[in-house]
């Protein structure tokens, strides 16, 4: 080896910086190839998930599940698919003062490690547009989930009476 | 002597951003909470007690309904739009629920739902939206305008807000509003009140001894 290498021989990177910056590329190499093998799909658990028959006519509904990841990283639904509306996002509901506000959440809805998120009434829920059809109660309507880490996730949702308040037992 | 010509310069610039930054405040003041402010359709109720008042709206059946026509029986109004999914379905699922426990005694009162979503709650798609709930809720849309004269006088929020892909959804008032038998402002239910508290105010409205 006569030729010197550029990196290491260059004179104003000192060894700390050389140390840093050749961590930064394997973690960065890891980070596209290794990790969303490494933990696999199984660290995110979808749980009770529900919605409530739609009155004739109506163009959405909103739908309720529990996401707890077992993991020890982060992850986050990056969107969700299902040929029953055409376009499901998670939105939140605030009541203040007696008004009734909903948005569309700004960011991804994140799973902390270890933690789970509560879609629930009165807060937040999967905001479904353009249903193509009513939900009629005992009926099950399926969706994916789709998630940055654990990837495709199947969902059945039964549908349960309108009006209805609590996750069905 | 040229810094002290520089000086003068960057003083007056001063003197002229902050005169600038003066203007801005006072025109935003005078537009958004002055006297400049629109006419606002969005009040929150100044006095609740002035709640009430004339309105000409449409029902559900296609026939014009008027403040009049609610007169002599007290009501419970709730605002909503059908393109809601949590809370106006569930509070119209409740308002049926009370009508149910009241019995017979329900048929004392009536029962409005009124749309804050005209462009979308024709009077079709009030009458298929309503066909899941009891039959005694009477749904009213109007035009815009009706809308709009009817909310300055009952005093209701309603805000259409776009979503990003497209379409909109609405902010609205949601609590149930009790009027009494004059059409004038008594009380209101909110939204998820217990049972416990709800019958109990609608049986005071009708003028009947609680249960039991």
């Amino acid at each position: 080896m006569t030729m010197p290498n550029p990196i290491v021989e260059w004179p104003s990177i000192n060894s700390r910086s050389r140390r840093l910056f050749v961590t930064l590329l394997v973690g960065f190499g890891m980070s596209l190839v290794g990790f969303p093998a490494a933990e696999g799909a199984d660290h995110l658990v979808v749980e009770g998930a529900w919605t409530r028959a739609t009155p004739p006519g109506a163009k959405t509904a909103a739908g309720y599940l529990v996401l707890r990841n077992t993991g020890n990283s982060d992850d986050r639904l990056v969107r969700i698919e299902s040929p029953v509306a055409e376009t499901i996002e998670v939105h939140s509901m605030t009541m203040d003062g007696g008004i009734m506000r909903m948005r569309r959440l700004d960011a991804l809805l994140t799973i902390p490690a270890g933690g789970e998120v509560r879609l629930d009434p009165g807060g937040l829920h999967l905001m479904m547009m353009g249903l193509k059809a009513p939900f009629r109660q005992g009926e099950r309507i399926g969706l994916d989930l789709v998630f940055e880490r654990a990837g495709r996730i199947a969902v059945e949702m039964p549908v349960v009476r309108v009006g209805t308040m609590e996750p069905p037992r | 002597m040229i810094w002290l010509r520089r000086i003068r310069y960057v003083l007056w610039s001063a003197v002229g951003i902050a005169g600038f930054v003066a203007i801005a405040v006072m025109l935003g003041w005078w537009t958004v909470d002055g006297p400049g402010a629109r006419a606002t359709r969005n009040a929150a109720p100044a006095s609740i007690a002035e709640i009430g008042g004339s309105f000409t709206m449409t029902d559900h059946r296609g026939r014009t309904v008027t403040d009049r026509d609610i007169r002599g029986k007290p009501t419970m109004m709730f605002f909503g739009f059908t393109s809601c999914p949590d809370v106006c379905p569930t509070t119209l699922s409740d308002m049926a629920g009370w009508l149910e426990e009241l019995g017979p005694a329900a048929d004392g009162l009536n029962v409005v739902f009124v749309s804050v979503d005209p462009a979308r709650d024709t009077v079709e798609q009030m009458a298929a939206y309503l066909s899941l709930f009891d039959p005694r809720i009477l749904g009213l849309t109007g035009t815009p305008a009706q809308l709009e004269a009817m909310a300055r006088n009952y005093r209701f929020y309603y805000r259409r807000v776009p979503l990003d892909g497209g379409g909109y959804t609405m902010d609205h008032t949601a609590m149930v509003y009790l009027l009494n038998q004059d059409g004038r402002f008594a009380s209101t239910i909110d939204y998820h009140e217990d049972r416990q508290t709800a019958l109990p105010k609608l049986r005071r409205l009708l003028g009947i001894a609680p249960a039991g």
